[in-house]
This record gives C-alpha cells, sequence and structure tokens, in this order.
C-alpha cells in the first residue's frame, strides 16, 4: 500500500492540498501508540486468572489450526501481551534448558514443524529472536500464536524484538500488506506494532549466552549500557538500539559499514573483546539466511540460526535450531520446510491498482 | 514543449552518472525529472510496439546490424558465467564467485560497448563516432546495474529498470534506426532475461528488497508489463489471465510470451502452492479478466512500486545525457543535497568528459585507504562516491580498522523510510 502519490500520468503535478492529506493520514498511521492497547497498562505484573487462561487456551488452539484471531480478540491478546513485556528487561534473563531459534518470517507451518523437531512449548522452553513477520504469507497467525503462548507461558517463552517488528519495516515488507487483506483495515497492524515497542531486544543465557537478533553495536561495550537504553520505542535508524537489531558479524576485523543501510559490520576482534569484557561464552544472533540454518562464526564467539527453511519458498536452505541443556551442552538440530497436505484456502483479492 | 524524448548527438555531452536519490524527498523530486519523463515515455513506446509480436528465437537474426550487436554483447556476458563457475562449499546464501564475474564485465563492457556503437549509423563519420564514444561513460554504468548488485548479490526491479534505460538512451540517439520492430526490442529483452536468469540460478543471487510473498514478483516487473502488453491488443488471445495458473499453459507459451516466460521462471525456482508464495499474480489471475486491465494495472503498479519507492530507485543515478536530474519544465538543476558537492566539483566542473572516471575512482580509493578520510564522505552512508563507476554501496574493500569506532560514528545514517515535507 503506497502512500505516495500516483503519477501515471507524466510530469503532472500532484495538487498541494490532496498532498497534505495524504501526510496527515500517514502520520495518523505512523503515530505509536494510536491503537490503544498500551492506554491502561497495569502498575504491576498481573497474574493469570481461570478465565484468562480459558481465553488463551482457546484462541491457541484457534492459532494452531492456523486461524486468525478476529480484531477484537487480538486487541485484548496485545492488551494482556502488553502488561507481560513491559515488567520484561532489556537484556531479559533466561535460564537453562532453552532452546534458541531464529527468523521465522511468517512461515507459520514451518514453526509447528519447530514445535515439532524441538518439543511442545511449554514442556520445551523457547528462545525467538525476531523477526517474525513479513515476507511469508502467515506473519499474522505467526505473531499471533508467539505472542499468545507468551502471554499464556511467560517464563517458558521469550520473545525478542528483530528488525521486522517495526512500524516502517512492515509496511514495505508485507505485513502491513497482508494485515489490509486478512483483515480489512489496518488496525491490527497498528495493535501489534505498538506491540512491538515492548518487546525486549536481548536476552541473556545462564549469563553465558547473550542473545540478540542482529549484532553488536560500536556504542555497547557492556551488557550493562544495553540494560541503560530506553527500549519503548519505534525502532530507530541510528544508534545502539538499531545496531543491536541490524549489525551483522563479518570476516573483516573491527568495525565496517553495512550493506544493508543501518546497523555495522564487527569483525572477530570485536566479538571476542565483548565476549571477553562481559564474561561471556557466546553471542547467539539471528538475521541472516545460512544455508545449514546455522553457522558458526569468529571462531565460535558468534553463531548465526536461522529458523525459516526454505526461504520464501525459494532459497532451499535448512532450518535450524540450538538446544542449550543444564549444562550448557549445545546441540543444533536442523529441520526441513514441513510438508503440507493439499492446497491452502487463500484470501483473494483484486488488488488495486487492477479495480 | 521542446521534444524531450531524442538527443542530438553533435550538441549533447555525457557525464558519469551520480547518486541524487537519497530519501523519499529526493524519491519525490525524483518524479520531475527529465530522467523519469524520458523512463516513461520510451516504457509507453515499448508498450506500444510489442501489441501482438511473439518473442522470437533467441537464434532469430534482426535486419537492424547493431540489434545483432546488442544481442550478442548480452550473449557474450552470459557465457562469461560459464567461465567463473560458482563456489562450492558452505556459504551464506549470495555466491561470491558472482563478484568475480563482475569485475570480469565491469572490465570489458565499456569495450563492447564501444564495439556496439562502432556499428551504428553514426559511426560512419569519423568525428561523430568520436562524439558517439562520449556517452560509453553512462551507458556503461546503466548496463553494469542492469545486472544486479556485486555488494549485495542481489537483483531485482531497480536492476531490470536499468536495462530498460539502456534501450532507451540508444533509443534517443536513433542508433536502432527507423526500422526497429517490437520483435527486436523483444529479442534484446529475451537475451537480457536468460542472462539475468542464468545469473540469478548459478550464483543464487537473493531477490533485492524481496517483500516476499506479498509482491508481484521476486525480481522482476517490466517482463510482466511487456508480456501482458503481447497480448492486450488481441481480441483473440491464445490464453486468458487465468490461464497462467495452469502449469501446462505456461510451458506452452513460455517462448513467446513474457507473462509466461517469467511465470515459468517461478515455477522454475519455487516450491510450494502458487496462491500462497505468489498471491499477488494469483490474484490477478483470478479476479481480473482481460489483458488489457492487466496491463493497465501493471503499468499503474510499476509507476507507484518501482519508479516511485525508494528503496528501488536510490540506485538509479544521473548523468548529463541520457537521464538527467533537471526539471522537465524548467530544465534546471533538481535540488542536489548539500553533501553531495564533492561529487559535483569532481564531476560536473569538468570539460573532460573522459576523464571523470580516473578522477572519481582515484577519489574513491583514497577514501577507502585511508580511514581517517571516512568523515569526509557525507554524512550518510548510502553518499559514498561510486566504486567501478557502479555500486555506491560496495563497502570500502580494505580491512577496516580495528579502531575503527571513531570514524564509524562520524557516519550519519540516513532515515532510510524518511517521508517527504
Amino acid at each position: 500500500m503506497s502512500t505516495e502519490v500516483d503519477v501515471d500520468v507524466p510530469m503532472q503535478d500532484a495538487e498541494q492540498s490532496d498532498l497534505d492529506l495524504e501526510l496527515e493520514l500517514e502520520d495518523e498511521l505512523m503515530k505509536p501508540g494510536s491503537s490503544g492497547i498500551a492506554d491502561h497498562k497495569s502498575a504491576e505484573p498481573v497474574k493469570l486468572t481461570t478465565t484468562s487462561i480459558g481465553q488463551l487456551d482457546a484462541w491457541i488452539e484457534k492459532l494452531v489450526k492456523c486461524e486468525v484471531l478476529s480484531e477484537d480478540e487480538v486487541a485484548r491478546l496485545c492488551k494482556m501481551a502488553v502488561d507481560v513485556l513491559q515488567f520484561e528487561e532489556n537484556v531479559q534473563p533466561v535460564n537453562v534448558p532453552v532452546t534458541i531459534c531464529g527468523d521465522v518470517h511468517g512461515q507459520f507451518h514451518d514453526l509447528i514443524e519447530l514445535f515439532k523437531i524441538g518439543g511442545p512449548c511449554p514442556d520445551t522452553n523457547y528462545l525467538f529472536m525476531g523477526d517474525y513477520v513479513d515476507r511469508g504469507y502467515y506473519s499474522v497467525e505467526t505473531v499471533s500464536y508467539l505472542v499468545a503462548m507468551k502471554v499464556r507461558y511467560p517464563s517458558r517463552i521469550t520473545i525478542l524484538r528483530g528488525n521486522h517488528e517495526s512500524r516502517q519495516i512492515t509496511q514495505v515488507y508485507g505485513f502491513y500488506d497482508e494485515c489490509l487483506r486478512k483483515y480489512g483495515s489496518a488496525s491490527v497492524w497498528k495493535m501489534f506494532t505498538d506491540l512491538f515497542d515492548y518487546f525486549p531486544i536481548t536476552a541473556l543465557v545462564d549469563n553465558q549466552i547473550f542473545c540478540l537478533h542482529g549484532g553488536l553495536s560500536p556504542m555497547i561495550e557492556t551488557v550493562d549500557q544495553v540494560r541503560d537504553l530506553n527500549r519503548i520505542q519505534e525502532v530507530p535508524h541510528e544508534g545502539p538500539m538499531c545496531d543491536l537489531l541490524w549489525s551483522d558479524p563479518d570476516d573483516r576485523g573491527g568495525w565496517g559499514i553495512s550493506p544493508r543501510g543501518a546497523g555495522f559490520t564487527f569483525g572477530q576482534d570485536i566479538s571476542e573483546q565483548f565476549n571477553h569484557t562481559n564474561n561471556l561464552s557466546l553471542i547467539a544472533r539471528a538475521h541472516q539466511l545460512v544455508m545449514e540454518g546455522f553457522s558458526w562464526s569468529h571462531q565460535q564467539n558468534v553463531i548465526t540460526i536461522f529458523s525459516a527453511p526454505n526461504y520464501c519458498y525459494r532459497c532451499g536452505n535448512q532450518a535450524a535450531i540450538m538446544e542449550v541443556d543444564e549444562n550448557h551442552n549445545r546441540q543444533l538440530l536442523q529441520y526441513d520446510p514441513s510438508i503440507r497436505p493439499g492446497e491452502p484456502t487463500v484470501t483473494r483479492k483484486t488488488p488495486d491498482y487492477f479495480l | 514543449m521542446e521534444d524531450l524524448s531524442t538527443i542530438n548527438i553533435k550538441e549533447q555531452s555525457f557525464s558519469l552518472p551520480l547518486k541524487r536519490i537519497y530519501d523519499s524527498q529526493s524519491t519525490f523530486t525524483f518524479q520531475s525529472s527529465i530522467a523519469i519523463y524520458r523512463l516513461k515515455y520510451y516504457l509507453h513506446k515499448y508498450i506500444n510496439m510489442v501489441h501482438n509480436v511473439e518473442i522470437p528465437d533467441l537464434t532469430y537474426v534482426s535486419e537492424i546490424t547493431i540489434v545483432n550487436e546488442m544481442s550478442s554483447l548480452l550473449t557474450e556476458l552470459s557465457n562469461d558465467i560459464d567461465t567463473i563457475p560458482p563456489f562450492e562449499g558452505p556459504r551464506r546464501y549470495g555466491n561470491l564467485a558472482c563478484r568475480n564475474w563482475h569485475s570480469l564485465i565491469d572490465s570489458k563492457v565499456p569495450l563492447l560497448l564501444e564495439k556496439v556503437l562502432g556499428c551504428s549509423n553514426h559511426a560512419t563519420e569519423k568525428g561523430e563516432f568520436e562524439k558517439l564514444k562520449g556517452c560509453i561513460i553512462e551507458l556503461n554504468y546503466y548496463l553494469c546495474n542492469s545486472l544486479g548488485s556485486a555488494t549485495r548479490l542481489d537483483y531485482g526491479t531497480g536492476h531490470e529498470l536499468s536495462f530498460l534505460a539502456v534501450i532507451a538512451a540508444m533509443d534517443m540517439l536513433g542508433l536502432w534506426t527507423e526500422n526497429f520492430k517490437g520483435v527486436d526490442l523483444l529479442h534484446m529483452f529475451h537475451c537480457y532475461y536468460e542472462l539475468v536468469k542464468k545469473l540469478i540460478v548459478t550464483y543464487t543471487l537473493e531477490p533485492a528488497g524481496s517483500h516476499g510473498v506479498w509482491g508481484l514478483d521476486d525480481h522482476f516487473h517490466l517482463s510482466y508489463i511487456l508480456g501482458s502488453s503481447q497480448l492486450s491488443e488481441n481480441p483473440n488471445p491464445p490464453f486468458s489471465p487465468s490461464d497462467i495458473i495452469n502449469k501446462k499453459i505456461v510451458t506452452e507459451y513460455m517462448h513467446k510470451n513474457f507473462y509466461c516466460y517469467t511465470i515459468d521462471f517461478i515455477y522454475k525456482v519455487k516450491s510450494g502452492p502458487f496462491s500462497e508464495h505468489s498471491p499477488i499474480l494469483y490474484d490477478i489471475s483470478t479476479t481480473v479478466n482481460s489483458w488489457l486491465k492487466v496491463n493497465s494495472g501493471l503499468v499503474k503498479m510499476y509507476m507507484v512500486e518501482v519508479l516511485n519507492k525508494f528503496p528501488v530507485v536510490q540506485h538509479f543515478w544521473f548523468g548529463e545525457g541520457f537521464y538527467p536530474w533537471k526539471n522537465v519544465k524548467t530544465h534546471k538543476l533538481l535540488d542536489v543535497y548539500m553533501n553531495d558537492t564533492n561529487q559535483e566539483n569532481n564531476v560536473f566542473n569538468s570539460s573532460d568528459s573522459s576523464s571523470i572516471p580516473n578522477n572519481a575512482m582515484n577519489k574513491d580509493r583514497s577514501v577507502n585507504q585511508n580511514p581517517s578520510q571516512l568523515n569526509r564522505i557525507p554524512q550518510n552512508r548510502y553518499t559514498a562516491i561510486p566504486v567501478n563507476n557502479r555500486d555506491l554501496r560496495r563497502p570500502p574493500m580494505g580491512p577496516p580498522s580495528s579502531h575503527g569506532v571513531e570514524n564509524i560514528l562520524q557516519f550519519k545514517p540516513i532515515d532510510r523510510f524518511r517521508r517527504r515535507r
């Protein structure tokens, strides 16, 4: 959905008034918090009641069949989720054993496959490192399911923020379009993107494995500095919070300019220094497609984990997750795309350009 | 208004294309440029040229020599892929061998272009041929840029746009002659798409800025426009939009029609249900019933999703000759960013265009090699100076200093999605 002016007729100037109106609409759309899901935040963590557990279980049952929740249900779910996530930390502590997972990108059926490979939640603890939405066909179902699981089993599943959990990125890479198509309006997109602001940005597994979506930042030397950030905001275009969600490890040493246009590349020297300073054994991150589903770099100082098999229906990559047990033994489990019976039921809509 | 669609080679000067689009604001400015006027003019011209024309065999020989020469050039670049096989062993996704292919063709494209231009009717007079060779500096940029990004190892609609720019640029000079027909155009695009498909498959190039299932296609848009144009004026088209979800029909017509040709590629590279991995194409197929409507919708979509999208057109650069960064009405230079002044001094004030690439490249190397000069690069990371005249975002090739933090912090990242004001 572009909000830019259509200049179909060459060189015809757009009416200025239309322009202003569009900008206003766009601003309204982009305004954080306009969904109202965080208007009545609880002052302290809320305990689940029998009623809310029943409600959540019913939603999870629906979602696991890849059926979307109603707009009203999403609103209630997001409100409950704000009250869970607002109390999590920038560096959310996580205990072992835990299974660490990378990008999912709306590949809902492969997410279900992931839970088959890794064991069902809540029997297995999970830590997801972001990028639940965009590109795939089932971002709404994927993020709804993970958020519902988070609210239902808050201490069993951790969901970090990826660079795609952002208003601006989702308007370009599909989640916005998907919400419009599946709900007929942008309100569900607004609720989820408002919720994304509350997602923790990093996690620390048993004080040893630092988990985050992208990578390191030249402005962050210690884990404590991450704790000082104000994370409840749209992912900024620069600065430490942006870098944590955008950076990539690189074969070249030192800091480099990222070809992505946000975040940086960092070399082995940087990773070693960071792990040494913070007494860490490993940085686990996602963010990059790797053919085997995982990839060690910087002499095992960094691991990349990618959990979307045959990414975008074409890349032919395996997916992987990493189990870390009570004794910090690590095991990598690889898996292929889920086999699905028959054709999906898809919604049909004439794209606007063709009306 | 004077005719902007042609260029008189005797009067026109050319210059190394420069980056002008940095954000949504400059993307908006682009909409009133001579450059976009010309791109749209030729797009419409080509849409009308290919009505009721089929793609010829790859063995097609045109009666126009320069068309055959251009096809040979593309075929030669394609053959070069065979000499540079992909690296084996573990990798991320895009195969790094692709960079070697890019280096090879970067070095030979200017010479190949000179050979192509040598076959033109302008080449008969010596003085005029010398003048004509001046445009290679621009053609070279658009042709190299049409073959994907060596940095990011990807290919997308912005690169495809760059190929349209090559064909249109040569059209502006009248190089395709008065006998230029739809079949010649389709043939050159066919050779181009064969080359690009081979690149994508051989080096597993990523879809540039892919919207995943929510875009029209991972790589192409123009080919759908051309394909639907081929059928839009046909009262009895051999197949209807709804037939394209039938694999058999697609296979049957893929050699004659670009719509089928491109969808066949999707069937080859993607697995899973078509309605799920390509919902936009599926929707077009199931809800739009005439090729004319498909075509007009695709053109509208192209104007917005390609020509007016910052992530795409930021890689389209502007020289003085073919695609000037000038207002279409006033012919005045459009807004130029302050931090472009380095480029400005280097190029626009230079009277001898042949010396420009060297200047620019030397300057670029000095920036790369001396980290202390990093802060001389304008405040955002997109604003670098061209490397090998082609990809702005190619990162410095030397190892950055491990104490590079100070330099890095000098960079002011741009808001990639900033809206115009």
